[in-house]
């Protein structure tokens, strides 16, 4: 056994890290679907990197290196969320951009036009 | 008795640590953020070494070490920095700093253990698998 006599220690506190990671995945699920439905829910995001993040660093360590793997990938797909926030952002000062152009050029607004 | 710092605030890897580190007979505080990292950090007696998560609430472990770097006590002080980010510029910055070594997460115990243990003997180099 790889800890000697520390080897029933070491799995209480293997048995406790895949428990709560479980209901960290559980808290994920939850938030990926507030996402689905808010895309800048930024509360939201950002408790799920924090998530995908500490899952990251302890899956592997407790000797779980799919977990890590898999984490780390989350990770990387909520980070592309951020860059859809950052679009969506540009996106909205372009249409406010826009419709400065068109007050100054005094044409009206085209109906039923809405930005995210 | 040797006096370890660890500022982490996950709780699992937390846990870990102290585990791993419970052969080198330390003794260990652990605290989860940065600015009471801090606050800590200006008490004495100071920690004999510290182990440095980069991601915190509060204050970033990279901030802690530029603000510990201006007080010569502070800046002689061996720090081992864990990060499960994978930012080369934040593992040159620590590799910068002569007291500090890099460790990515996820680690091998029986590395990290030791790695602290040479850390507080002052015979430290960088773990192998740092990169």
């Amino acid at each position: 056994m790889k800890f000697g006599d520390r080897g029933e220690a070491f799995r209480a506190l293997v048995l406790r890290f895949v428990r709560e990671a479980g209901d960290d995945v559980a808290e994920l699920e939850a938030l990926l679907r507030q996402l689905a439905a808010d895309p800048l829910a930024a509360a939201a995001r950002a408790r799920a990197k924090k998530l995908a993040h500490d899952l990251k660093g302890a899956g592997g360590s407790y000797g779980f290196p799919a977990v890590s793997a898999s984490a780390a990938e989350l990770y990387g797909a909520l980070a592309e969320v951020d860059l859809y926030r950052q679009a969506a952002q540009r996106l909205r000062e372009l249409g406010q951009a826009l419709a400065r152009a068109r007050a100054e050029v005094a044409v009206p607004e085209p109906p039923g036009e809405s930005l995210p | 008795m040797s006096r370890l710092l660890c500022v982490e605030d996950d709780r699992h890897v937390a846990l870990l640590l102290e585990f791993a580190l419970d052969p080198l007979q330390l003794t260990l505080e652990t605290i989860g953020d940065g600015r009471a990292a801090v606050a800590r950090l200006r008490q004495t007696p100071v920690p004999d070494a510290l182990i440095l998560d980069i991601s915190l609430p509060g204050l970033s472990g990279l901030e802690i070490l530029e603000w510990m770097q201006e007080d010569p006590a502070l800046a002689a002080i061996p720090v081992l920095v864990l990060s499960a980010g994978q930012r080369r510029e934040d593992r040159d910055r620590v590799r910068g700093i002569r007291t500090c070594l890099f460790m990515q997460k996820p680690f091998d115990v029986d590395q990290l253990r030791r790695v602290v243990g040479d850390l507080l003997r002052g015979a430290a180099t960088a773990p192998e698998s740092s990169e």
